[in-house]
Order: C-alpha cells, then structure tokens, then sequence
C-alpha cells in the first residue's frame, strides 16, 4: 500500500510547487506584488535632514518648512516618463485638498518649471535636488516614488511607481491618516 | 604558395589579438585609476565594497556591474565614504539605512532572515531522520525474516 502510494510522490511534490508558483504568477500579474519593489528602509522614521533650494526661488527650505498635517513628498523629474502619466491624478489628489511636496530630483529647474506651467503644478512647494542628496538619504532607487508621511512628520509607508487612484485606496488610505 | 598566405594570415591575426589585449589592458587600467585615493588601501577597499553592495535598482548586479543611474551616485557617494576613512560596518549601515538589507550580500540574521539559516538546517536533521528510520525499519524487517 505505501510503495502504491510513493509512486504518486513526484506528482504530489510537483503539484504543490505548481500551485506555489501559481499563485505567485497570480499575485504578480495583479500587481500586488512586484519583486522590483524594495521596502523602504524609512518606514517610521522622520524625513532625513535637509537643507535644499526651492525649484521657483533660491531661498534654502529645510525640514521646518515642511507642513504640521500629514503630507505626501512626490519625487519626480521632467525626464520621467511615468512621472507625466502620474501628474493627472497628483492634480485631483490637491484640489481634494491633500498636502503634496515636490522634490524635483535631478532635473533643470527650467524643465521643471515649464512642465508646471504646462501640466498645472499640485504641490505646496518644489525642492530642487540637483545631486539627488536628500534622495539618497531617504533611499530613493528611481522616479516616481511617493513618501506619505504623517502629522508627526514620521515616514508611514512609501510607493515605488505611479500613485494612482488603486494605490491610493488600498494603500494609502487604511493608513488611516487624516488628510 | 597557399600555405605561405595562410601562414601570413595566421600571424597578421596574432598581432591583431595581441595588440587589441595590450590596449585593452592599458584601458582598463586606466578607468581605475581615474579616481585618487588616499592609499593603497582605501582603493582596494573602495573596490570591494563595489563588489559587497548591491545595487537597488538593477537586482542582479552590484554596484560595479550597473550601470542604473543610482548605482553611478551610490560609487561616488562610496568613494567619498571610504575617502573619510569609514570602516565597511560603518559603510554597510550607511547603505543598508537608506535602501534596507537588501543592498548587503551577506544579510544579518534577523526574524525575516531566520528562514536562510533554519530551512537548511531544519532540512538537513529531517533528512537525518528519515535516514534513520528507515535504517531501523528494514532491520528489524530482516529480524523478522529471520525468526521467520
């Protein structure tokens, strides 16, 4: 009887790691999970010190000058493709009346102000970060990522890749922040 | 006749290799030494801290192998950490602060890690058991047989 049953063996153990495989297919196809998609290394930590230009003026902004409410930091580029097909919907995120920061990551601030005039800015103010410094402290790997942090100015989760209305759903408002 | 030309064929491409592998050396040679180091030391080290740090957006590669916007900033911002004369732990927690442990080859243990080392392990004692088991089974089967 058990040597009866040993003969199946093989397609038990390949059955299992099909249906392993399976689902791992299933959940990458439906975005849910994506192997490029790093976890931050911020997540509960305070937005790294930061001394950097605004895009429109060349007064210094630093960490005092970030809003007391909770708040989205956008990094972006007129470079980035992804970035226009986001911009849309970072439009309709502002006039909901959420708080966006730019930070315009390695760019020509005169790109990034044309691409505001052209495609209607949604951010409080832009940082202009020309050497992509505060981008490395926070752990930025490409563009666009989106940091949501809180009131308390504490990182709460970070977005690889354009936010739209799903990730905004999903993943953004069970955070449970008030916007 | 013919195998003269083929002769001069044959060396015409040896030269060819071989002055293609002298410039080639002479190249690469060159691209390392176009940053400035303290020491000795500090270039070696900085090399194989490209080698031990893996790059965040190319998964595959380390920093020396990719050519990924972030991997150029990481090298430049390495060399300046080596440069201040940071120990590699020092270096590894820089990295592994911003982009998380997954940018170290050789992870901590810790409770998500614990898995690298228990399933090997774990694996390993099971397979011992089996062994082990079915060694006394059939013994005990011939024990059988023999009182039979």
């Amino acid at each position: 009887m058990i040597s009866r049953l040993k003969l199946f063996a093989p397609l038990i153990i390949f059955s299992v790691i099909a249906a392993v495989f399976f689902r791992l297919e299933n959940r990458m196809v439906s975005g849910e999970y994506d192997p490029s998609m790093l976890p931050s290394a911020l997540i509960g930590q305070p937005i790294p010190e930061f001394s950097l230009p605004a895009l429109s003026t060349v007064r210094l902004l630093t960490n005092e000058d970030l809003p007391n409410q909770a708040y989205i930091i956008n990094v972006w580029a007129s470079w980035c493709i992804s970035c226009r097909v986001e911009h849309a919907y970072l439009n309709a995120l502002s006039q909901k009346g959420v708080a966006i920061i730019g930070l315009n990551y390695k760019d020509k601030p005169v790109d990034a102000l044309q691409w505001l005039e052209r495609l209607g800015n949604p951010y409080q103010f832009n940082l202009s970060d020309l050497k992509g410094k505060l981008a490395l402290d926070l752990g930025v790997y490409g563009a666009p990522e989106n940091y949501i942090v809180g009131a308390d100015g504490i990182i709460r989760y970070r977005h690889v890749g354009i936010l739209d209305d799903k990730v905004w759903r999903d993943k953004i408002v069970p955070l449970g922040l008030s916007w | 006749m013919r195998i003269r030309s083929q002769q001069y064929f044959l060396s015409f491409l040896l030269l060819v290799c071989s002055v293609l592998f002298v410039t080639t050396s002479f190249a690469s040679s060159d691209a390392k030494n176009l940053l400035a180091f303290q020491s000795q030391e500090h270039r070696d080290r900085y090399y194989q801290l490209l080698d031990d740090i893996r790059c965040p957006k190319c998964q595959n590669q380390n920093l020396a192998d990719s050519d990924a916007q972030i991997a150029y900033d990481l090298r430049d911002e390495l060399y300046k950490l080596v440069q201040q004369d940071l120990t590699d732990d020092e270096i590894y927690r820089f990295m592994s602060g911003r982009y998380g442990n997954f940018v170290l080859y050789d992870p901590p243990l810790n409770a998500v890690t614990a898995i690298l080392w228990l399933l090997p392990l774990s694996l390993f004692c099971l397979s011992i058991m089996i062994i082990a088991l079915r060694y006394r089974f059939s013994e005990s089967e011939e024990g059988h047989t023999d009182a039979d």
